[in-house]
């Protein structure tokens, strides 16, 4: 209904009207109570943020459940053990927890050391291209030739060639995640727009300064893209690397394996819910770091309404 | 006293008035002058074909042609951006302001911070920069948008930040490459009024790319007429009018008879 009376008129009528309920009454609180209202809509983006990742959740246990009880029946239940089976061994059992949990710290240790090596090698590599295109053009096709090495084959060269220690799993990290890093800062170093070339140009201003003033910032928002997608790399290439040593401090690969082959599936589904909520976090962690350094400014982190 | 500098090593701007060879700044001598410059660019594109004019210290000139004709790459072979092919390129001050057809500023940076671009590329110390980062806000009438970011603000308050951020190095000689173009018609007039108020107040050499023929006779005190590529000057009309110019004077009868000879002269040009 639409309301033809003045501003004035309804703000009155607002003012001698109770206060709102707080709570999400299903009766509209009455036009024009600033506080309700916005404490209203900010709960209502809440849940609508919220919401549909929760409903999703409560469908992929419903299906899980289904599975575990109804297409599998008890003797043949181990291949899918029902989620509170895998919460209660994997996470409850003080041993089993231990063994998950200092593993996926060795892991998640790996994993940063080199998604930290390969974010340094990249960014430098990328930094060199863009100021030499002979650079570029020498050394880029060894980028993609790194990007298309097969690990599982690469692997275990690099465990004769490091032995199975940290450092070589570190290796292995950096072996998967430098490409995406190389081409998002390269791209992004090249994308700087026309016009803030030459106005640096008419200032001759130096390549140091011109590559901290206005290259790296105009360049964040790929970078952080490339560090977004390798992150996830990263965590996989620890695991990866730590399946196929079978050898030094356990990770997180290896403890999968050893799950696997005991058919101790409620410990494995706990290892694999744990990867992935590694993966989460790390995901999260950079697209909230995109977000606080270039969400005021960019495009990407405008609300959109 | 002119100094000649070539082309290529036109625009070292230096701190506020600093000049390579001395006094070279003294009466009489061009602040901008072309001697027969050529552009043809690498792929066999000919710009610009035997430019030959003068701005004098102090001056406003702007250029006026049909689009395309090779405008913006003069204003480039007067900055340095780009190296003339033949002829020369001379100018009288080292200091150049360049306002570019778009605001060009750092969208990452606040208002603030993109004023202070400019002197922070020069190395000048944080008091100065921010000093001038002030006076120049308060010049263009930004004050109070110091912390609002590029995008947040509208095409015309963009290009007057670009305008200042331009003032701050205090240029003795300022290049527009048609800074109002895509702008509406109001928010162009103010600034045609801000810019001929800074313009009296700093006294700098002015040469003004455009291509509206009111915004070039109003002003300017002459208007330079380029052909269609490969752009030759092929006229040049005086504008009997005075500074400081008021608003209503764009309906100066002198000024619209001006306007009429410069649109006359493209007429003549273009087809």
């Amino acid at each position: 209904m639409i309301d033809f009376r003045s501003e004035s008129a309804r703000t009155t009528e607002a003012r001698r009207a109770p206060p709102a309920p707080l709570a999400l009454a299903p009766s509209r609180p009455p036009a024009g109570a600033p506080k309700s209202g916005r404490l209203q809509s900010w709960s209502v983006a809440l849940a609508r943020t919220v919401a549909p990742p929760f409903v999703v959740f409560a469908v992929v246990i419903g299906v899980w459940l289904f599975v575990s009880y109804v297409v599998l029946d008890a003797p043949r239940r181990f291949l899918l053990p029902p989620p509170q089976d895998v919460v209660s061994v994997g996470f409850f059992q003080a041993a089993n927890r231990d063994e998950i949990f200092s593993a996926l710290w060795s892991t998640t240790r790996i994993a940063v050391v080199g998604l930290a090596w390969a974010i340094a090698l990249g960014t430098s590599f990328a930094i060199m291209m863009s100021w030499g295109r002979w650079v570029e053009r020498s050394f880029y096709p060894w980028a993609v030739v790194l990007q298309t090495l097969p690990l599982l084959a690469i692997v275990p060269v690099i465990g004769f060639w490091f032995q199975y220690n940290f450092k070589s799993r570190v290796i292995v990290c950096v072996l998967i995640s430098l490409f995406p890093i190389i081409t998002n800062t390269l791209f992004g170093l090249k994308s700087v727009d026309q016009a803030h070339r030459d106005l640096f140009k008419l200032h001759k201003v130096g390549r140091f300064k011109k590559l901290v003033k206005l290259e790296i910032p105009s360049a964040l928002p790929s970078i952080f893209t490339g560090w977004r997608i390798s992150a996830g790399l990263s965590v996989i290439g620890a695991i990866v690397g730590d399946f196929f040593f079978q050898q030094g401090t356990p990770g997180i690969g290896r403890l999968i394996q050893a799950y696997t082959s005991q058919l101790q599936t409620d410990q494995l589904f706990a290892a694999v819910i744990v990867c992935v909520l590694l993966g989460l976090t790390t995901f999260w962690f950079f697209g909230f770091l995109a977000w606080l350094l270039v969400g005021s400014w960019h495009e990407s982190g405008q609300r959109k309404d | 006293m002119t100094v000649q500098v070539i082309a290529d090593e036109t625009l070292g701007i230096a701190a506020r008035g600093a000049t390579r060879d001395g006094p070279s700044w003294g009466a009489g001598a061009p602040a901008i002058s072309f001697a027969h410059v050529s552009k043809t660019f690498r792929g066999g594109t000919e710009a610009v074909a035997d430019a030959t004019f003068e701005v004098a210290a102090g001056e406003f000139v702007s250029i006026v042609g049909p689009s395309g004709c090779g405008k913006s790459t003069l204003l480039r072979l007067a900055s340095g951006l780009t190296e003339v092919t033949s002829g020369r390129v001379a100018l009288g001050e080292e200091n150049v302001g360049f306002v570019f057809q778009e605001a060009t500023l750092l969208p990452w940076r606040t208002v603030r911070r993109n004023l202070e671009l400019l002197p922070e590329l020069h190395g000048i110390g944080r008091p100065e920069r921010r000093e001038r980062a002030r006076s120049a806000l308060a010049l263009m009438g930004l004050t109070g948008f110091e912390k609002h970011r590029p995008r947040q603000l509208s095409g015309g308050m963009r290009m007057r930040v670009s305008l200042a951020r331009s003032l701050t190095l205090r240029p003795r000689i300022f290049l527009f490459d048609e800074p109002f173009a895509a702008l509406d018609e109001i928010t162009r007039h103010r600034l045609n009024d801000e810019l001929l108020r800074i313009f009296l107040a700093e006294q700098f050499a002015g040469l003004f790319i455009t291509h509206s023929v009111l915004e070039a006779t109003y002003l300017s005190s002459r208007v330079l007429v380029m052909s269609a590529r490969p752009g030759r000057i092929v006229a040049e009309v005086a504008v009997p009018i005075g500074y400081p110019r008021r608003p209503e004077q764009r309906f100066d009868p002198l000024l619209i008879e001006a306007a009429a000879e410069v649109s006359a002269r493209l007429r003549e040009v273009s087809t």
